[in-house]
């Protein structure tokens, strides 16, 4: 890696020794709110030299002294054009104004980066207006969902919020929300994310060919950035859902210095059908209450002290719960029950960007991610004249994931063909993977017993070193080149691990670019989740000993090409072999004391496929098209016999279309079709009586067939969306009303298959019981109606 | 915008059919092949055969006629003996054949066929394991305590175990006719903390597997429930059998089949099955016995 450092740096000064150049650089941001924008273009119209921001709306251009024509641009945006002579080192902080027509912005971007100049590939950035403008379950915008109609990027099925990239499973996606790690993504069981759609700027996926400064999972990387809070002016946003609602907002503390953002959610499901359930404790002599719920609270603050150095807090909370409490409401002995369970994370990272000088950029972050989850029952007698003597015996499930991180990251661009990014991280990890906690107490006999069974706490830390670098070699030739150290320290073990990264795109005339890709990933926690249902019991462990990090290496090709400036168009073929993905054994699963590390196996996996994909990001009609034909294989030693098996979320056909449209200025319509092959379970093909111990004692138990681990496929999945939105300017503020319906044609998708037995009467009036397989669906057409006003 | 409307309300009345917010609907199973199951144990100590022979029928299939009566069942060595396994009116093994002393030769291999009319015909190889000498075997009043934190007895025994993979399955009997006949011990309950001992579907006993101390001498304590030394003098009977890998596969999967058949949660358990064109197992098991 040294040789590298020191090649970049030979290269660096004898480019810089070639001619007298200056640095122009500062921030490109919205001149509304200041908001920065990520990946804006900074360019020289006369040379046709340039770059693009960093994630805190920065640039920097390296050019010879002579006039320059300083184009600023960012799709929706009016672009911005300076001229001047550089004749030294020049700060020069654009601030772009929104486009008011489609049609202005397709011709002030005309220079905005297309898709075909990127380096990078298999890269998909959607505007988040984009997302807000899809319809909806429960019109409730969800930056996943909409993630799950890319191509390469499934979802588990119904019900379910986590990301199926390329073949990977939900822990293999690193979901980066202000640079923290996210572990558990999901509220309402998978149907909703995390992510409030009010709070957030940027949405970007990465699914192959990732940049040296990511690592730590397989599949894909997914970077969210909170908006950082207008710094000019109060606004604000608020919606009333038929489940939830929302609010947002954001303004200056000292006028273009300091500004916050604050934005909240909260579903009301429970409140509103507490008078109903209470009714049903009573008629059943009981008194009680049941129901659940979620919130979420996103917040941020940013100070800019001068113009090298700016700080950041950000902070997010997020907790669902689910409650059930009953006891007999009669008698001198009354039994109860409490059950408890909930689930959340809390994310915070304190930042400070500082600029070294003009082609040098720090970024210093101390993050703190929490996952838990906790649930709890309780059950017991209540003496009616005494509360305070009761009997009770409760038992509480504890698991989750700590971490603690510091990143200090660079961006130095020393000249228009290089954009180099090197920097550092640690993270201290506390697991906690599952404990229960049982206590029995009897006061009238001085009786008390408590006992903790389970899993020990496991502390374990994870570094990285990374250089990358964005090199123009030609005006045709770019690659984005770098490697990635990784190490990991556990009780007993280390680990480390070299992965060299490369991607490039070779341009055509006609912009049409060939472009490919290289990666190796390696993971060192692992997630074991039930697959069945989008419940929260996901534990995150770390590689041990005897658990092995996870390892895999992709290769990707394609075309890019933009048409007619409005169209991009691009098709890519993918390869990945995966090893040490982790499962459960057969036969085990969630709650058990055993160690969980002799509950799982580890295997090999490759996944392999076709995407293409069609958007169109301007004009009063936009959306996208995507198509995916894809394979994903398991291979374990210990499962299906070593043979190989289809992954569960092996999808054969997988495609989806999103259309939006502008009828007028006050009414926009918009549909999303998906399809995906069923996924695929395991089920018996037939059963047979007799599996015998042996012959000595005669026991036996009727056994089932299965001719293959997943060898069933559910039915396909698809469904209709469909939104309206009626937005209305008044004198201070704007009113949309969204009416809509999730799966219009009411298509019963899958969710999960069980056995049942039927009864049905015989032509002599007998019954006779029937084995039938049967399908739950989750969710039948659902209309939708949402007020929200912004401010 | 009053097409909108009338768009919206024309979904709204299409849907309103009789099982519209029924979330559940039947699927057909999956496809299912009649074959046939056999299920064969054979023992070189004892000296015997037993076969169950039936047909495997559909996850859907109502009050199944499974039990496969006319069956040619032929169980032939390598060296050309071969015997055909009558069937009997007595179950669950209705072909049962006891073989004459010998037959079973350590090392050597057989294959059990079963023709039935209309089916391809199954078989299955089987290698005869070879006896390995327990070389101690020791009866330890205080076993310490188990995983749930109860005293035991203890038994200890060595062994040198040969170099090739091997697999075992160990049991203590409780001989109440003291007269050391392993015919008249029924097992007991068997518990230890040694990693290399799982439990397998013969509930009382422990499976063994080397693969951590492959041809080494190897010690392994086991727990049984607490017993005085004077009871425990002529009681016991120690049984150490030698089993092919595919019994031990067999057995463990069926334990985690049968522990976790009705739990939602778990993942589905498949049998370990070594018929070829059926399903079931052919296995071969020797045995030896001390009394202590």
């Amino acid at each position: 890696m040294s040789r590298y450092l020191l090649a970049i740096a030979i290269l660096y000064f004898s480019l810089y020794a070639n001619g007298q150049s200056f640095t122009i650089s500062g921030y490109i941001e919205d001149a509304d709110s200041g908001e920065k924008l990520i990946a804006a273009n900074a360019f020289n119209l006369k040379s046709l030299d340039g770059t693009i921001t960093n994630t805190y709306g920065f640039y920097s251009l390296t050019l010879p002294a002579d006039s320059v024509y300083l184009s600023a641009s960012y799709i929706g945006y009016q672009s911005s054009i300076i001229n001047f002579k550089l004749r030294r080192d020049t700060i020069i902080n654009f601030k772009l104004s929104a486009s008011v027509e489609m049609e202005v912005v397709e011709i002030s971007a005309e220079r905005s980066k297309q898709i075909e100049e990127q380096s990078q590939m298999s890269t998909i950035e959607v505007p988040i207006a984009q997302i807000k403008k899809i319809p909806a379950l429960l019109g409730e915008v969800d930056v996943l969902k909409a993630l799950q109609l890319l191509p390469g990027v499934q979802s588990g099925g119904e019900g379910q919020s986590g990301l199926y990239v390329r073949g990977g499973s939900p822990d293999q996606n690193l979901i980066l929300l202000d640079g923290v790690p996210v572990y558990n993504a999901s509220h309402l069981f998978g149907f909703f994310s995390v992510f409030n759609a009010d709070a957030i700027k940027n949405v970007k996926l990465i699914k192959g060919g990732y940049p040296a400064r990511y690592g730590g999972r397989l599949s894909s990387v997914l970077e969210i950035n909170m908006k950082e809070g207008n710094n000019k002016e109060f606004h604000g946003a608020a919606s009333i859902g038929l489940l939830s609602s929302k609010f947002m907002f954001e303004g200056p503390i000292v006028s273009e210095k300091t500004s916050f953002i604050v934005s909240g959610r909260r579903t009301y499901l429970d409140v509103l059908a507490r008078p109903f359930i209470k009714d049903g404790f009573e008629s059943d002599g009981q008194e009680g209450s049941t129901g659940y719920y979620f919130y979420d609270l996103n917040a941020k603050i940013n100070h800019k002290f001068n113009q090298k150095d700016r700080l950041y807090l950000s902070t997010y909370l997020g907790r669902d719960r689910f409650y059930f409490d009953s006891k007999d409401n009669s008698g001198t002995f009354r039994d109860y029950v409490k059950t408890d369970f909930g689930w959340g994370n809390f994310t915070s990272a304190l930042r400070w960007n500082h600029l070294i000088n003009q082609k040098l950029f720090s970024n210093l972050t101390l993050t703190y991610s929490r996952y838990k989850l906790d649930t709890g029952t309780a059950f017991g007698t209540e003496i009616e004249d005494n509360p305070n003597l009761k009997e009770e015996i409760s038992i509480d499930y504890l698991s989750g994931i700590n971490d603690l991180a510091l990143n200090l990251d660079f961006d130095f661009l020393p000249t228009p063909n290089h954009f180099v990014k090197f920097g550092a991280s640690i993270i201290y990890h506390t697991f906690k993977p599952g404990s229960f906690d049982l206590k029995e107490s009897i006061p009238q006999e001085n009786y008390e017993f408590e006992r903790t069974v389970g899993q020990k706490d496991v502390t374990a830390s994870e570094f990285a070193l990374y250089v990358e670098d964005d090199f123009e070699i030609t005006d045709r030739l770019k690659v984005n080149t770098g490697i990635h150290f990784s190490g990991f320290n556990v009780t007993d073990a280390f680990y480390h691990s070299t992965q060299p990264r490369l991607s490039g795109r070779y341009l055509f005339d006609g912009n049409l670019s060939l472009k490919a890709s290289f990666a190796t990933m390696r993971q060192y926690v692992h997630l074991l989740a039930y697959e069945g249902i989008g419940l929260p019991t996901d534990l995150w462990l770390p590689t041990t000993n005897k658990v092995k990090p996870q390892d895999s290496w992709q290769a990707a090709l394609g075309i890019a090409k933009t048409y007619k400036s409005a169209y991009e168009l691009s098709a890519e073929i993918y390869y990945r072999e995966m090893k040490n993905v982790i499962a459960y054994k057969d036969g085990s699963g969630l709650f058990e004391l055993s160690d969980w590390q002799d509950r799982v196996t580890q295997g090999e996996g490759d996944s392999y496929g076709l995407e293409l994909f069609a958007q169109k990001k301007q004009g009063r009609v936009t959306g996208w098209i995507g198509y995916t034909l894809s394979w994903s294989n398991r291979r374990f030693d210990d499962l299906n016999f070593g043979k190989e098996f289809p992954f569960r979320y092996d999808r054969r056909h997988d495609f989806s279309t999103v259309v939006n449209f502008e009828w007028t200025k006050s009414i926009s319509i918009s549909g999303a079709w998906i399809y995906g092959t069923g996924n695929a379970v395991t089920l018996a093909n037939s059963n047979y009586a007799g599996s015998f111990s042996n012959p000595q004692n005669d026991w036996s138990t009727n056994g089932s067939f299965y001719e293959n681990r997943n060898n069933f496929r559910m039915r396909s999945y698809h469904r209709l969306d469909f939104g309206i939105n009626f937005k209305k300017q008044k004198p201070n503020y704007s009113r949309t009303w969204s009416l809509g319906a999730y799966n219009s044609y009411n298509r019963k998708n899958p969710f999960f298959i069980y056995e049942d037995f039927q009864t049905i009467e015989q032509p002599d009036g007998s019954f006779k019981r029937e084995f039938v397989l049967k399908q739950s669906s989750l969710f039948p057409i659902i209309p939708y109606v949402t007020y929200s006003i912004e401010f | 915008m009053k097409k909108i409307f009338v768009i919206l309300l024309v979904f709204v009345f299409m849907a309103c059919s009789e099982d519209f917010f029924s979330t559940t609907l039947e699927v057909d199973p999956p496809p299912h092949v009649d074959r046939v199951v056999v299920h064969a144990f054979a023992n070189a100590y004892h000296s015997y055969i037993k076969v169950n022979v039936t047909k495997s029928y559909a996850i859907d299939q109502d009050n199944p006629q499974y039990l496969i009566t006319d069956a040619e069942v032929v169980v032939s060595s390598n060296s050309g003996q071969s015997r055909v396994i009558p069937f009997s009116a007595f179950g669950p093994f209705y072909y049962t054949l006891d073989l004459e002393q010998g037959f079973f030769v350590p090392g050597e291999t057989y294959t059990l066929s079963v023709k039935v009319d209309g089916f391809d015909e199954v078989r299955s190889s089987q290698t005869v394991p070879e006896i390995v000498d327990v070389n101690a075997l020791e009866f330890i009043e205080d076993g310490g305590i188990n995983n749930e934190g109860e005293e035991r007895s203890g038994v200890d025994f060595e062994f040198l175990d040969p170099s090739q993979e091997n697999f075992y399955e160990v049991g203590v009997l409780i001989d109440p006719t003291l007269n050391g006949n392993p015919e008249h011990g029924y097992p007991t309950y068997l518990e230890s903390l040694d990693p290399n001992t799982h439990r397998g579907y013969t509930f009382e006993n422990l499976l063994v597997d080397d693969a951590s101390y492959n041809g080494e001498l190897k010690k392994i304590s086991l727990q049984i429930y607490p017993t005085s030394t004077s009871e425990a003098e002529s009681k016991f009977i120690f049984q150490w059998r030698s089993i092919t890998k595919d019994y031990y596969q067999y057995s463990r999967t069926l334990r985690r089949f049968e522990e976790s058949k009705d739990n939602p949660f778990a993942s589905p358990v498949q049998i370990y099955n070594n018929i070829e064109n059926g399903i079931g197992i052919f296995s071969i098991s020797n045995d030896s016995y001390l009394r202590f």
